[in-house]
């Protein structure tokens, strides 16, 4: 698993869609406050737990899909396979790396609304340690659903806009859950840490038999 | 030993079998023509012993063990069919994630090695989606040659390569198997090419594998001849073989030996041995596989 999560990243931070998430992501507090008529009190530390920031999810899995994807797309997972006949290691090291990109992309979510709230001269709030907490948590919570998400990719393969539609389902399924609250921050940190910690283990095997009974070139 | 060994492997699509009861054997050093029309199973049989493909039926070995044993899968490189690689990447990128998924030392070093095997250094910092269809060929075999295989498998390799691209392919090929010892599983329909190389060959026909076969026993069914049919075939048999090293056949009568075929017919006019037909046969790998496929065909 070592070698491929090293690759992943490799080619993750080489991948022209994951800047072009994040900077749609950055843009989507401040776009979405212009949309929804901009009213005095918009709390630029709490956007972090507004119900736009479980977007955040469906974009990290909406590329986690095209990154997937275009694994099967290109052939890449014909060296891939052919060198590492478990697709458990493959599975961990996509969800990894998916959560690696989610995070990203959020960071880019709160650095433009920090930086929105900033020019336009808005409130902050909301308090610091409690907007940390949040990002925390969701950042916990991204090791979950990218470990979901690697399981429709996989079932999915090369059907890059079958693997997107599910994933987006799937996250509308869990949106309740994505909305993490900044009331009991340090609760929800440590509940999300331990829920992304149980999939970073549970699902790469669930994946990895979804794989395992298909064949890797579709 | 062996480098791959396959018993009883079938492989089925919904119920149609691509490959059926295949028992191959690769042996360790070998630069192994797996020959066939298109369609008869020989990228199939190669993605099952990559482990792309699940068999349905049957059992691969890799130098004795299961092939799915992850030091011996650790040990190939494989191009089948279009090279593996991310269009809007470099190539040198490209490489770089081969590279790393073979926890190579060295990477650097290990990627301007191969490159410079087939000569494509240059255009290491193009995108690989611009490069032409004979660029991306070599890169796929720089790519199997990452971190020292000992054994490649290679699926039409040498598709739409030019013939300086050929070249450099096959003294590429020459070189690892004669210098490193790598063992080649090898797919082609340019039979001409594999020819220069092969030391092995396996025919397979609709799933099956019809024959396998050395080098040099195929080189002594292919030896030139001159055909000749007369008038009086049983005379002119007795007084050729008397001469010439002869068989017989369907065809006619075959004299190796002599590749002077007026001289032949000279010998059998002063005999009065009336010459019908006077052919001379050039035997390669082309004809002698056509020959096998007809055999297969009408048994």
């Amino acid at each position: 698993m070592n070698a491929l999560l090293r690759r992943d990243i490799y080619r993750l931070f080489r991948t022209p869609l994951l800047y072009l998430f994040m900077l749609c992501a950055a843009v989507i507090p401040g776009s979405m406050s212009v949309m929804t008529g901009f009213e005095p009190g918009y709390d630029a530390w709490g956007q972090v737990s507004g119900l736009f920031s479980a977007g955040i999810f469906a974009i990290a899995g909406v590329f986690l899909a095209f990154f997937i994807g275009n694994d099967y797309k290109s052939g890449a997972v014909k060296n891939i396979f052919s060198l590492f006949p478990k697709k458990r290691g493959y599975a961990a090291a996509k969800l990894i790396t998916g959560a690696v990109a989610g995070i990203m992309i959020l960071l880019g979510y709160v650095l433009g609304a920090e930086v929105f709230g900033v020019f336009t001269g808005a409130d902050f709030t909301s308090g610091l340690f409690d907007m940390l907490c949040a990002v925390v948590a969701k950042a916990g919570m991204m090791f979950l659903f990218s470990g979901i998400y690697v399981c429709v990719a996989a079932l999915f393969r090369n059907k890059v806009w079958f693997s997107v539609f599910g994933i987006l389902a799937v996250t509308m399924l869990f949106i309740p859950a994505l909305l993490i609250t900044l009331g009991t921050p340090l609760i929800m940190a440590g509940l999300s840490i331990a829920a992304g910690v149980i999939g970073l283990f549970v699902f790469p095997g669930i994946a990895a038999l979804i794989m395992k009974r298909l064949d890797a070139l579709a | 030993m062996n480098a791959i060994e396959t018993h009883d492997l079938c492989k089925s699509f919904h119920g149609i079998y691509a490959v059926e009861n295949l028992n191959l054997t690769v042996p360790e050093g070998a630069i192994y023509g797996f020959i066939g029309e298109n369609g008869s199973g020989k990228s199939t049989t190669e993605k099952l012993i990559c482990g792309l493909l699940v068999p349905t039926h049957g059992k691969i070995k890799l130098y004795g063990k299961p092939y799915r044993n992850p030091a011996e899968r650790a040990q190939i490189g494989t191009l089948i069919e279009d090279p593996a690689c991310f269009p809007g990447s470099t190539v040198y990128q490209n490489m770089m994630m081969q590279a790393l998924n073979l926890d190579v030392k060295d990477p650097e070093d290990e990627i301007a090695r191969v490159l410079d095997l087939v000569q494509m250094t240059e255009h290491a910092d193009k995108k690989f989606g611009k490069c032409s269809l004979g660029m991306k060929q070599r890169i796929g075999i720089a790519q199997a040659l990452l971190g020292h295989p000992k054994l490649l498998v290679l699926d039409e390799p040498i598709n739409g390569l030019d013939t300086e691209g050929c070249r450099i392919v096959r003294e590429t090929l020459q070189y690892i198997n004669r210098e490193e010892g790598v063992t080649i599983l090898i797919t082609s329909h340019i039979l001409d090419e594999l020819s220069k190389i092969a030391t092995h060959y396996g025919i397979i026909k609709e799933g099956r594998l019809i024959q396998q076969i050395r080098a040099e026993q195929m080189s002594e069914r292919c030896r030139d001849h001159i055909l000749v049919r007369t008038a009086n075939d049983m005379k002119a048999f007795g007084f050729l073989r008397r001469q010439f090293e002869t068989e017989t056949s369907e065809s006619g009568i075959k004299v190796y030996g002599e590749p002077d075929s007026m001289k032949i017919s000279a010998m059998l006019m002063e005999e009065q041995i009336p010459v019908v037909q006077l052919e001379t046969k050039r035997i390669g790998l082309e004809e002698y596989y056509i020959g096998i496929m007809e055999e297969a065909r009408s048994a």
